[in-house]
């Protein structure tokens, strides 16, 4: 499976090396503006693309193909482009936006191949219920 | 009415002052603090805040519910459609409420007719009509764009076009395109039946859709 995960950080990095560790047969390509990643000691099955403009256009537009993409911009609206122009251009791909808040929820509720993750809600009901547990 | 216009551009000090000097009550949300704030030198603190305007509580928070339209300028295609998208998700039980958006990038333009935010204005296409209006040998204007992919636009018909003298019924329109007015050099309106006859300097109003716009303009506009 070909996976493309945008904005390369702690967490996508941390989610790429699962991803790669869970099947050899896995692709992972990461994508970032920035070079600081390039030469990072990374598995085989994971490659970094560094690309300066229109991160955007090229997940779309490129030769990539990928099964699915996760995106995990710092804000709502470069994560809602993404799903836009996928869902516009009628492709096969499985979406998901990795966001810190709730606003773009509604707008993929009834939308099957793009779903909307709010991170921070996950990490506080983990910590809620890790809490909880221990008392 | 109370409006929302989103980004700090170069249209903005002039449109809230416009919009302000008509009496209605405006607000201006940027995500960029120091463009809010060179507004606000200009034009008082209350013109307008710095939020996240992609975030739906943020526009919740500055009133959105009890506003009429919201006018998206950014210079951004992506906070522009986002922006629209959730004020709509926020407004969709009132029906007054309409989303103005300005698209920065024509392959965009697309996007924002999906998801039917109301107006849509092409920044490149606005200023592609204007440069070649103001050149009289290829006049066309674009008027007003309409649901469904359509426009409402004016051509003037030249002194030595093909298209002279000749009766509407000659005229073979792409699919999709009607007359709908005619006026005369005179600025009267001429009847439309399938033997007005159109002469040069008639100003044809038509309906077409957007990927035929090129082609009813070349075919009304060419030269013998």
């Amino acid at each position: 499976m070909k996976i493309v995960i945008t904005n390369i950080n702690k967490l996508t990095l941390d989610l790429a090396n699962f991803l790669s560790n869970e099947s050899e047969k896995n692709e992972v390509i990461l994508i970032s503006d920035k070079k600081e990643y390039l030469h990072k000691n990374l598995k085989n099955n994971i490659k970094v693309l560094n690309i300066k403009n229109d991160i955007i256009s090229t997940i779309i537009n490129s030769d990539i193909n990928p099964d699915i993409i996760i995106c995990n911009f710092d804000n709502n609206y470069e994560n809602n482009i993404v799903a836009q122009s996928i869902l516009a251009g009628e492709k096969n791909v499985k979406v998901y936006l990795l966001v810190s808040d709730d606003s773009l929820l509604d707008l993929y509720k009834n939308t099957e191949n793009i779903t909307v993750i709010n991170i921070n809600k996950v990490i506080n009901n983990l910590l809620i219920k890790t809490i909880s547990q221990e008392q | 009415m109370y409006i929302i216009i989103v980004g700090v551009e170069n249209i903005t000090a002039e449109l809230s002052y416009s919009l302000n000097s008509q009496g209605h009550e405006v607000f201006v949300i940027d995500n960029d603090l120091e463009k809010i704030k060179n507004l606000q030198e200009e034009q008082g603190l209350s013109i307008g805040q710095y939020i996240d305007t992609t975030s739906k509580d943020s526009l919740i928070e500055i009133g959105i519910e009890r506003a009429e339209r919201l006018i998206a300028v950014s210079a951004s295609d992506a906070i522009n459609l986002t922006v629209c998208q959730l004020a709509k998700s926020i407004m969709v039980e009132n029906m007054n409420f309409k989303c103005i958006a300005v698209v920065n990038e024509p392959k965009n333009h697309y996007l924002f007719e999906l998801n039917e935010i109301d107006i849509v204005a092409n920044q490149v296409d606005l200023l592609v009509s204007y440069i070649a209006n103001a050149i009289p040998s290829h006049p066309i204007l674009r008027l007003m764009p309409l649901p469904n992919s359509q426009e409402l636009i004016c051509v003037k018909i030249p002194t030595s076009g093909v298209i002279n003298n000749k009766l509407i019924s000659e005229i073979i329109l792409p699919y999709g395109s009607s007359i709908v007015l005619i006026i005369d050099i005179d600025g009267k309106n001429k009847e439309i039946t399938d033997t007005t006859k159109i002469i040069s300097g008639d100003e044809v109003i038509l309906i077409v859709n957007l990927n035929a716009i090129n082609e009813v303009w070349n075919l009304l506009t060419e030269l013998r």
